[in-house]
């Protein structure tokens, strides 16, 4: 398996690498770091926070807090611990998360977010190899295969159990044991991370 | 605790479930909370973002405007930045450098709470380098939660003393924050009534056991510090 994405892994060993140093650069002041990161990164956190808050000037404001959090933080970052790409995306969907919760966004159609979706590949699909992203579907696909889809769709949107046991009319708790279950064996099928 | 019978396994699920962001606000709260101080919990969650982060690949990326960018330039701006190459407070590094043994476990949850985004940019955190002639302690103050923790880095023999923090505003009264330790790491949850401001003064006394019997210092101060903005 090493063999046959040998060429994709090496590009994403090296743009890891690259991120990483750039976020310790970060740490240590250097502006012209962060918009390094920035610009490897953003239009994907864009995405990924624009899935869980559909309003675009919510996510862009949840955007611009992760990034003043990555200048802040970016010495907490332990490239011995986990991809700096995992790393990013952590700070922007727990605040995105955690706006949503609040409770206090403003409603906007779905369709305006969908306008300004460009399909062009980030850089950041470097980093995530397709070897690792294949993994992890091999060992979603594994899981029955509504969960496998509550758990894809969760992740991206940051549906609450309650949110997911309406969208799919079964009982609160069966949603949560079905969820926990496939969790257990997502664990197992990936081993340590 | 719900946990506690619980252990590692349904850690484990709870992490992955925070993650997954299945979470309500409470038991998200509750997670970010003992993050500050539960490395296991960090651990599990840190593994469940490696773990789940390739899902990201879905997700169409969607350029932002350029105003976006301006605006954490801004923003980073107004927030100021720390020298470069001095020790920071958010650096892990910094901390490990400043505090050893039970210290470290302090320095490593501070450091967890700007982690999990705790520490919010309009309320930046507080240090004091209370010292004294043979004793000092560095303290820490998050003025969003209204948390200060106070970790010995050297302590002269204090017998059957007790130790006592005192904070005192400038020009006003000292007022007790409690009792600390001259060993191990004390986290004190400011009273209402407190106000921490820069200029004010960390001190602390040697008083008899349980603490000063009038409210206001008996002994001698051993270490004292202002508070400075970070």
């Amino acid at each position: 398996m090493v063999e046959e994405n040998a060429m994709t892994s090496d590009e994403s060993a090296a743009a890891r690498k690259e991120l990483a140093s750039a976020l310790m650069r970060v740490a240590d002041g250097d502006r012209a770091a962060l918009q390094f990161v920035y610009g490897r990164t953003a239009a994907k956190l864009f995405g990924v926070c624009l899935r869980i808050l559909p309003d675009k000037v919510e996510a862009e404001d949840v955007v611009q807090e992760a990034y003043v959090t990555v200048w802040r933080r970016a010495g907490t970052f332990d490239p011995d611990r986990g991809s700096p790409i995992a790393w990013l995306a952590a700070i922007a969907r727990n605040k995105a998360i955690d706006r949503l919760r609040g409770g206090t966004r403003r409603m906007k159609p779905l369709e305006d977010a969908a306008d300004i979706f460009d399909p062009a590949p980030s850089a950041l699909n470097t980093v995530i190899t397709d070897e690792t992203h294949r993994r992890l579907m091999e060992c979603i696909d594994g899981l029955d295969a509504r969960d496998a889809s509550a758990i894809r769709e969760t992740f991206l949107d940051g549906a609450t159990y309650e949110k997911l046991a309406s969208r799919l009319s079964i009982p609160l708790g069966t949603i949560k044991s079905r969820i926990r279950r496939s969790l257990v064996q997502l664990r197992e099928c990936l081993g340590d991370a | 605790m719900r946990d506690d019978q619980a252990g590692d396994r349904n850690d484990d699920t709870r992490a992955a479930e925070y993650v997954l962001g299945v979470l309500s606000v409470d038991e998200r709260r509750e997670i970010q909370r003992r993050l500050a101080t539960d490395s296991a919990l960090r651990a599990e969650v840190e593994q469940w973002e490696n773990r789940l982060a390739p899902l990201m690949l879905e997700v169409s990326a969607v350029e932002p405007s350029p105003h976006i960018w301006r605006g954490i330039e801004e923003r980073i701006g107004v927030a100021g930045k720390p020298k470069s190459r001095l020790p920071r407070w958010e650096s892990l590094f910094f901390w490990r450098s400043v505090a050893f043994g039970a210290a470290a476990l302090a320095a490593a949850s501070l450091a967890a709470l700007v982690y999990v985004g705790t520490i919010t940019p309009s309320a930046r955190p507080m240090v004091a380098n209370v010292a004294g002639a043979q004793s000092s302690f560095i303290a820490a103050i998050d003025p969003a939660s209204r948390r200060l923790t106070i970790i010995p880095s050297s302590v002269a023999k204090v017998d059957q003393h007790s130790l006592q923090l005192w904070l005192i505003a400038s020009g006003g009264k000292p007022q007790s924050l409690g009792l600390i330790e001259s060993a191990a790491p004390v986290h004190v949850t400011l009273p209402a009534q407190i106000v921490v401001a820069a200029d004010a003064t960390l001190a602390v006394s040697l008083e008899p056991p349980g603490g000063s019997p009038t409210g206001q210092p008996t002994g001698p101060v051993i270490a004292s510090g202002k508070i400075t903005n970070l």
